[in-house]
C-alpha cells in the first residue's frame, strides 16, 4: 500500500479549516519547505501512536508547538486552536529514529580524499571536535533523514583517542542550528588484542605484540599525563600554560563526559573495562560484537553497549552463522543496556537509513520486537544523555517525529512525513531528484509506467 | 603452524563421518514420513547442520517431499499461492498446487503459516573462491578461471545456505577490462569443488569498466594503461578484432583441409572468440551510463549482447537502451556514494529499469549481503513500488535467466530443480527467518537442527582444543623442558586465543574481491 492511498484528507470528521490547512501543508511538502521557518503549532490527528516509552495509541493525537511535543493523547481532539492539522488516519506515528554512531557529515564519497574528514593523523587527539567539520550540504543528510533516522551522533575515527563526537538533527542551515548535544562523548579506538592472521596481514606475531604494547602505553601515559596537569593547573594555572589536548581530556577525567571505547573482540572490551575501572570513567563500549560474552560483567559494572552493526558476519569461523544477529538479544537477556547503530565509517555512512533492518534482524533472531524499536530510538537517546529531549512521543520533549505506512523496522514501510523539532524535513534527496529526472525520462517503447512517486515527495 | 593439528584431527573425522554415511546407506535407511522423524532419525547420526563442510556428508535425497500448506511463492507463472503444496519426487519440483496426494513414503513437512520460495540465487558473488579474485598483473586476463579455484569449504556457503541462498554466480573482481571465466555453483555445502558446479549454466567472463580497471584508487604512482574510461574501450575492442582475425586464421586453416602447421594456439583469445561467437556470456562490472552505453554500443558492432551489466548503478540512465540491446541487469538494491562513479546511484535504480523491460537482478557482491537477499529483493518494492513477487523474482527467477539455467533453476515449477527455501514469514519480512533450505531435493540446511547441534560441536571443539594442549604438554616434556610458546600459553577464555579469522572478510564486513572497497590492493582500513 502506498502513503498516497493511505493519507486520506477527507477521513476523520475534519472541519473544512482544518481540510484546508492540511492541504497547505501538504502543498508546502510537496514544495519542499523543509527547513526551519518559525515553527507553526501542528497537529498529527488519528494516526496510531508509537509512543515507544509507553502505550501504543490505536488512534490518537500529537501536538507540536514551539519546537516540542505539547500533546499526546487518545482520539482526534486536540487541545489548542489555531493549528495546523495532518490527517495521518491509517499511518502511524514514530518519535525520530536515532543512530549513535556514525561518520555522517564528515565523508561524502568515500574514496575522494577531498570529501573526507573523518580521520586525522596522530594518535591522540581528544581536542578534536567533529562538529566543526560537518558539511551541512552533504546529500548524505537528505537521504538519511528520508527513512526516518532524525538524529545521529558523528564520531572521528583514526588513531587512538579520536576526538569529541556530536549529537545532531539531521536538518539546519549551519552546525549550530542542528547541535543536540555538544561533545557528546571523547572516543577512543582500542587497540587490537588479538594477534591477527591471513592475507590481509603481514605483521609477524611479536610485531603485533609490541604495537598493541606501544599503543596500550601511549594510552595509559596520555590519561596519566592530563589527569597530573589537571592537577597541576588546579594548583597554580599560571605555572601551567593551557595544553589543548590535554585541556581537552579533563570532562572525561572528571567523570563529566562519557568515553565512547571502539571494540568489537573479547580482549578489547575487558582490557577496556579494567583501563576504565583504573582510571574512572564512564565508558560505553562501541562495537561490541563479543560484548554478549561479557554480558555479566558489563551488566554488573552498568556499562553500556552501542552495538554497531548487527548485520555483520561472524568474525570466526567457527561461530554460529547468526552469532551476529543475536549479540542484541543477549545483550538484552543479560540485563546490559544496549542500542542498535549503524553508519560508522567512511563506507557505511552513506547506507545509515538502513539503521531499523539491523535491529529487525536482532528481532528476528530473539530480541522482543518492542526492544528493537527501543533499540533505535529511546535506547540510543538514554545512553547519549539526550532522553529528556528526543527518543520517545512524550509531552516537553523534541518534536522529532516520523509518520510511516507501517512499522519502520519493515523495509517495505514508507516514511510520509517527518518532523524535527517541530517543522516539517523535506524528504526529497539526490536520490528522489534523480529518480524524478529519469522516471520521466520520455520512453522509446510503447509501454506504461509502473512506477509510483518516492514516498514522502509527492501526493 | 597452530593450525595443523587441528586439521588432522578435522581430516579424520572427515572420514569417519564419510563412512559413516556410506554405512548408513548401505544399511539402506529409507525415508521416514514427517519432517521430526526425518530431522531425528536420518540426520542425527550424521552430524546435521555442521557448518564445518568437511565435517558434512551428503544430506538424503528423500524419493519425494511434500510441503504442505505453505504460502507458495512460485516466481512462475502460477505467482503467489496461498494454502498450497510443493511436491518433490527424486530432487525435482513435480507439482504444486492444493491438496496435493502424498506418495507412499513420502517427507512431509507441515508448513502451515509458513512461506515458501524458490532458493535465491546470487548473479554477483566472491564468496567461495580460494586466494585472489583478481588476477592483477595483467589488463586482460580472459584465460584465467574461477572453477579452478573454488573453495567448498568455506563456512560462507552453510552461512548463506541459512539465509536462504541455493545459488551462486561466482566472479572474478573488477581489476581488469576482461577478468576472467565466471562459475555457478550451486551450495552443495560438504561436497567436493567440481559437484558445486552448475554444469549446464551457460560459460561467462568477467569485465569492468570505469574506475577499478583504471586503477583509479590505487594510489597516483601507479603507471597503468588504462587510465581512462576511453582506454579501457579501446582494450577490449582491440582483443574483439584480435579475437575476430585470430578465428579467421583457425577457419582459413580447417578450409584448407587442416593441412600444414595450425595458427598458433592463444588460449585467451579463444576464450574472446567465444564471447564474439555467443557462446560465452559477458558479465561487465560498470557504473557510468557512459561506459554503459560504450560496451553496448562496442558489442552491437561486433554482433555481440551482452549477458548482464553488474552492479550498473546508472543503469536507470539508460534503461531503454539496455532494453532494447536486450542485456540483463545486476544491480545492488542501494548501496552509493563509496566513489565518485557511484554518486548517481540511487535505490530506485532496479525499478526504473524492470519498468522498461529489463531483465532485473539485485546482487550481493559480499558474503555478508548473499545472507539476505530476500530483503534485498524487498527494497524493490520500497523504492519505486514494484509489485512483491516480481521484486522477489529480482533474487530468483530474474538470475537464472540472467546465467541461462532458467530451464531448471529460478522458480517452483514442475520439472524444475527441487531448490527452495521454507520461511518463517514473508520472505520480503525483516522479521522472517529461513528455517530449511534445500538443493536438488536434499535438505542442505535446517535451523532446527543447527540450534540442536550447538552444544555438540562447542564441546567437540573444546574437546579439540584440549587435545591440542594436550600434545603440546607431551612435545614440551619430550623436548626437556617448556618452549617459551608454550609457556607463554594464557589461560583465558578460548576466545583470547584465537586469531582473527580474516578468511573471505574484508575489514568492511563483506567479502574479499568486493569491489567496493577497492581491496583489489588499496582498500582503507575500515571501522
Amino acid at each position: 500500500m502506498r502513503a498516497r492511498t493511505l493519507c486520506s484528507v477527507e477521513g476523520g470528521g475534519l472541519t473544512r479549516a482544518k481540510r484546508f490547512l492540511t492541504g497547505v501543508l501538504f502543498v508546502g511538502l510537496a514544495a519542499g519547505l523543509s527547513l526551519p521557518t518559525a515553527a507553526e503549532t501542528i497537529a498529527l490527528v488519528g494516526g496510531t501512536v508509537h509512543t515507544v516509552s509507553g502505550e501504543v495509541i490505536p488512534q490518537g493525537t500529537v501536538v507540536m508547538s514551539g519546537g516540542k511535543i505539547i500533546s499526546v493523547r487518545a482520539g482526534t481532539d486536540h487541545p489548542v486552536d489555531d493549528v495546523s492539522v495532518v490527517d495521518v488516519t491509517g499511518l502511524h506515528v514514530y518519535p525520530g529514529m536515532i543512530s549513535a554512531g556514525t561518520a555522517l557529515g564528515l565523508v561524502e564519497v568515500n574514496s575522494v580524499k577531498g570529501t573526507r574528514d573523518d580521520t586525522e593523523t596522530g594518535n591522540l587527539n581528544p581536542n578534536l571536535r567533529a562538529k566543526v567539520a560537518i558539511n551541512p550540504d552533504s546529500e548524505l543528510i537528505a537521504v538519511t533523514r528520508a527513512n526516518g533516522v532524525l538524529t545521529v551522533l558523528t564520531y572521528m575515527g583514526g588513531g587512538l583517542i579520536t576526538g569529541n563526537s556530536v549529537v545532531w538533527n539531521l536538518d539546519g542551515w549551519t552546525w549550530e542550528d542542528w547541535t543536540v548535544k555538544d561533545d557528546a562523548a571523547l572516543h577512543i579506538n582500542w587497540p587490537s588484542m588479538v594477534k591477527a592472521s591471513g592475507w590481509r596481514n603481514r605483521k609477524s606475531d611479536e610485531e603485533q605484540k609490541k604495537e598493541r604494547e606501544e599503543k596500550l602505553g601511549e594510552l595509559t601515559d596520555m590519561f596519566d599525563e592530563a589527569r597530573v596537569y589537571m592537577k597541576a593547573r588546579e594548583g597554580n594555572s599560571a605555572l601551567h600554560p593551557e595544553d589543548v589536548r590535554w585541556e581537552a581530556m579533563i570532562p572525561a577525567l572528571n567523570g563529566d563526559q562519557k568515553v565512547i571505547v571502539h571494540a568489537d573482540e573479547y580482549q578489547q572490551i575487558e582490557s577496556a573495562l579494567d583501563f576504565a575501572a583504573e582510571q574512572e570513567l564512564d565508558i560505553v563500549i562501541f562495537g561490541g560484537r563479543d560484548a554478549a560474552k561479557l554480558g555479566e560483567r558489563l551488566a554488573a559494572q552498568r556499562v553500556p553497549v552501542i552495538l554497531h552493526r548487527v548485520l555483520n558476519v561472524p568474525r570466526r569461523s567457527w561461530e554460529a552463522y547468526d552469532a551476529t544477529y543475536t549479540v542484541a538479544a543477549e545483550l538484552h537477556e543479560a540485563g546490559v543496556q544496549f542500542c542498535i547503530t549503524y553508519g560508522g565509517g567512511s563506507f557505511t555512512a552513506a547506507n545509515t537509513r538502513n539503521l531499523p533492518y539491523h535491529a529487525a534482524m536482532a528481532a528476528a533472531f530473539g530480541l522482543p520486537r518492542e526492544e528493537a524499536l527501543k533499540a533505535v530510538t529511546l535506547y540510543p537517546a538514554q545512553i547519549l544523555g539526550v532522553a529528556d529531549r528526543l527518543g520517545s512521543i512524550e509531552e516537553g520533549k523534541d518534536a522529532n517525529l516520523i509518520v510511516t505506512t507501517g512499522d519502520p523496522l519493515e523495509i517495505t514501510s514508507e516514511v510520509t512525513y517527518a518532523f524535527i523539532g517541530g517543522n516539517p524535513v523535506d524528504l526529497s534527496s539526490r536520490h528522489t531528484r534523480l529518480y524524478d529526472k529519469y522516471r520521466n525520462r520520455p520512453r522509446t517503447d510503447d509501454g506504461e509506467s509502473h512506477l509510483v512517486p518516492a514516498a514522502g515527495t509527492e501526493r | 603452524m597452530n593450525s595443523i593439528p587441528v586439521r588432522r584431527d578435522m581430516n579424520r573425522i572427515k572420514i569417519k563421518q564419510t563412512l559413516s554415511a556410506a554405512a548408513a546407506a548401505a544399511m539402506g535407511i529409507v525415508t521416514v514420513v514427517g519432517a521430526t522423524l526425518f530431522a531425528g532419525s536420518l540426520w542425527a547420526a550424521t552430524a546435521a547442520g555442521d557448518p564445518e563442510a568437511w565435517h558434512a556428508p551428503t544430506p538424503e535425497q528423500p524419493g519425494a517431499v511434500l510441503v504442505r500448506n505453505a504460502t507458495v511463492w512460485t516466481s512462475g507463472p502460477d505467482g503467489k499461492l496461498e494454502n498450497a503444496d510443493l511436491l518433490v519426487r527424486d530432487g525435482k519440483i513435480v507439482e504444486v498446487g492444493k491438496d496435493l496426494k502424498a506418495p507412499s513414503g513420502a517427507v512431509i513437512i507441515d508448513a502451515q503459516g509458513k512461506h515458501v520460495t524458490p532458493g535465491l540465487i546470487d548473479a554477483h558473488s566472491h564468496t567461495a573462491i580460494t586466494g585472489g579474485v583478481n588476477e592483477g598483473t595483467n589488463t586482460i586476463t580472459a584465460e584465467v578461471r574461477i572453477q579452478d579455484v573454488v573453495n567448498s569449504e568455506t563456512v560462507n556457503i552453510y552461512r548463506e545456505l541459512a539465509g536462504g541462498l541455493t545459488a551462486a554466480n561466482l566472479l572474478h573482481g573488477s581489476a581488469n577490462a576482461i577478468g576472467g571465466q565466471n562459475c555457478l555453483i550451486k551450495m552443495r555445502y560438504g561436497e567436493d569443488p567440481e559437484d558445486l558446479k552448475v554444469a549446464e549454466a551457460k560459460p561467462g567472463i568477467k569485465f569492468a569498466l570505469g574506475e577499478n580497471p583504471k586503477r583509479a584508487n590505487w594510489g597516483d604512482d601507479a603507471k597503468h594503461y588504462p587510465k581512462s574510461r576511453a582506454g579501457v574501450e579501446q582494450l577490449i575492442r582491440e582483443r574483439f578484432v584480435s579475437a575476430r582475425d585470430y578465428m579467421a586464421e583457425w577457419d582459413t586453416w580447417r578450409d584448407g583441409g587442416s593441412k600444414g602447421i595450425p595458427p598458433r594456439r592463444d588460449l585467451q583469445l579463444e576464450t574472446v572468440a567465444e564471447i564474439l561467437r555467443g557462446d560465452r556470456l559477458i558479465h561487465s562490472h560498470s557504473y557510468r551510463q557512459d561506459e554503459i552505453l560504450m560496451l553496448t554500443r562496442l558489442c552491437d558492432e561486433f554482433g555481440v549482447t551482452v549477458g548482464t551489466f553488474q552492479h550498473v548503478l546508472e543503469g536507470y540512465k539508460v534503461a531503454d537502451e539496455l532494453a532494447k540491446h536486450g542485456a540483463g541487469a545486476s544491480c545492488f538494491s542501494d548501496w552509493w556514494a563509496y566513489k565518485f562513479e557511484v554518486y548517481d546511484a540511487i535505490p530506485y535504480n532496479g525499478a526504473i529499469m524492470w519498468d522498461r523491460g529489463v531483465n532485473v537482478t539485485f546482487n550481493s557482491d559480499s558474503s555478508e549481503l548473499a545472507r539476505r537477499m530476500n530483503l534485498e529483493a524487498a527494497k524493490a518494492v520500497k523504492y519505486g513500488g514494484v509489485p512483491e513477487e516480481e521484486a522477489l523474482k529480482f533474487v530468483t527467477l530474474n538470475a537464472a535467466k540472467q546465467l541461462h539455467v532458467d530451464d531448471r533453476m529460478g522458480s517452483l515449477e514442475p520439472g524444475k530443480d527441487a531448490d527452495f527455501v521454507i520461511w518463517s514469514g514473508s520472505p520480503l519480512s525483516t522479521y522472517s527467518v529461513c528455517e530449511q533450505t534445500w538443493v536438488d531435493g536434499r535438505k542442505y540446511f535446517d535451523r532446527e537442527e543447527d540450534l540442536a547441534g550447538r552444544e555438540a560441536r562447542a564441546k567437540e571443539r573444546a574437546d579439540l582444543i584440549a587435545k591440542i594442549k594436550d600434545a603440546r604438554k607431551a612435545d614440551d616434556k619430550g623436548a626437556g623442558g617448556g618452549s617459551p610458546t608454550a609457556a607463554a600459553e594464557p589461560q583465558a577464555p578460548e576466545y583470547y586465543r584465537n586469531d582473527i579469522d580474516s578468511d573471505g572478510v574484508c575489514a568492511c564486513g563483506t567479502a574479499t574481491g568486493h569491489a567496493n572497497c577497492d581491496h583489489n590492493g588499496s582498500r582503507k582500513e575500515e571501522n
